[in-house]
């Protein structure tokens, strides 16, 4: 029962969902099924705060490694839910805080994405191998012929990266994305069959 | 009643659909000669799992960005679980964070239930389950700051990335972890490619679940989506000779049908 019930489910989720996105006789069932969908992620949502309480509780209890930083997630965490709950999404106070913590931080870390590029980038642009020398030309190509400088100094960096961009690159992009639509796909079939169950821990 | 331009779709989704019937029949009757080549991304997973066993230090798993309605998350739940099968084997410890709140209990179930089908129950850790975040960067700094903390040897993520994948995989190298990513997002392959060890591109990831079981059932599957690709090759050099001739709307008729 406990993995029949979800099997029949998903099966017959999956043909109501294909017959609506196929016929015309059922228009509205993907919208209402995508509305179940959201509800029952809102549901499920407080299981994940039960999680980040129960480790960091556990932490506290056993005076773990950085417990005191526990202690301060957790106050964070249901003070400002507090405040939230009880002065509403649209409070000047509730908004402010979002505001002056979570955008300057969210701001300031996305920046320094920069700095690890240019660390992997040194690292992938080794030419140890042949596939890495390649790489390698064809990034330096590409960084110049897109750089106003480079074709400035020789114009053929501009037209050798149009080339690059629009043939090899969009052929093998094209090549993965087909790819990888027909791999979901197959990967909806099995689930579909029943070969792949996700809600019952992988064919357990 | 049929969607205007849709009958081509319905017909090749019937099509495939059924190729995967039959295939899945012939498997089931015992014809297993098919074989998946090797993926070197997929066996370094194993290789990474050892050295996480001798350094004594733990294995991470990243699932991805997106719930359910990904299909990279449901191909990677898929590699979690043989993954959590290796790490109970191995007895060595399994950190998978997970992206949002409302897959963590079915991931939680996966690693659960592969340790229970290892016979290792009492080795399942809760805890090591973990959520941060449904927030991106509130993900990201939990994750990367946990690969320090944790000093994580062997790092794999198979899934749906973006612009945060990047901050893992360097951060996870600068622990000195050694590292796996595979995803369909095309914005973030060269990504991978760039920062990780081993890199499984687009569709490899798909495979992965039947590559690690060797299930001859699941490799069946992935036989029939190599016939998809030769029937969409084919349609595409169909296109290119009838464009090259000036008979291609007769082409597009029957796919806008």
């Amino acid at each position: 029962m406990k993995t029949a019930l979800p099997f029949y489910l998903t099966v017959t989720t999956v043909v109501l969902l294909i017959l609506s996105v196929f016929f015309t006789f059922m228009p509205k069932v993907s919208d209402e099924i995508d509305k179940w969908y959201i509800l029952g992620t809102a549901v499920v949502c407080c299981v994940g705060l039960v999680n980040l309480t129960s480790v960091h509780a556990r932490n506290i209890k056993r005076k773990g490694r950085d417990w005191d930083l526990s202690v301060l997630m957790i106050v964070l965490t249901y003070g400002y839910l507090a405040l939230g709950l009880f002065k509403g999404p649209t409070d000047e106070l509730y908004a402010w805080i979002f505001e002056a913590t979570e955008v300057p931080l969210g701001a300031t870390f996305y920046s320094v994405l920069a700095f690890y590029i240019v660390s992997a980038a040194y690292r992938a642009f080794r030419a140890k191998t042949r596939d890495a020398a390649i790489l390698l030309g064809a990034a330096v190509i590409v960084l110049l012929g897109r750089a106003p400088l480079g074709e400035v100094i020789f114009p053929f960096f501009g037209t050798a990266t149009n080339w690059i961009m629009r043939i090899p690159n969009t052929s093998a992009q094209r090549a993965v994305v087909l790819s990888a639509y027909l791999g979901s796909f197959i990967t909806a079939i099995r689930i579909f069959f029943g070969l792949e169950r996700p809600y019952a821990s992988v064919g357990e | 009643m049929l969607k205007e331009g849709m009958g081509f779709d319905l017909v090749f989704v019937v099509l495939l659909t059924l190729s995967v019937a039959y295939i899945l029949n012939r498997a089931k009757q015992g014809h297993k000669d098919w074989d998946i080549r090797r993926i070197p991304g997929l066996d370094a997973i194993e290789e990474g799992i050892g050295r996480a066993t001798e350094m004594n230090r733990p294995v991470f798993y990243l699932p991805g960005s997106g719930g359910f309605e990904e299909p990279q998350l449901l191909a990677s739940m898929a590699v979690l679980s043989e993954v959590a099968k290796m790490t109970a084997r191995y007895d060595t410890r399994l950190i998978v964070c997970v992206p949002y709140s409302g897959v963590y209990p079915i991931m939680q179930e996966i690693v659960r239930q592969a340790y229970v089908s290892e016979g290792k129950a009492d080795s399942f850790r809760q805890d090591d389950v973990r959520w941060f975040s449904d927030h991106y960067f509130g993900y990201a700094l939990g994750i990367v700051g946990l690969m320090f903390k944790e000093q994580v040897a062997t790092n794999i993520m198979i899934g749906n990335f973006a612009f945060d994948a990047l901050m893992y995989a360097e951060a996870a190298n600068q622990a000195g972890a050694i590292q796996v990513g595979g995803t369909a997002a095309i914005t973030q392959i060269p990504f991978f490619v760039a920062a990780c060890d081993y890199a499984l591109i687009g569709d490899e990831m798909y495979a992965a679940a039947a590559y690690l079981t060797k299930d001859p059932v699941r490799v069946a599957t992935i036989v029939a989506e190599d016939w998809g690709k030769f029937f969409v090759a084919g349609l595409i050099a169909l296109g290119a000779l009838l464009n090259s001739v000036g008979a291609v709307g007769l082409l597009n008729n029957i796919l806008n049908w």
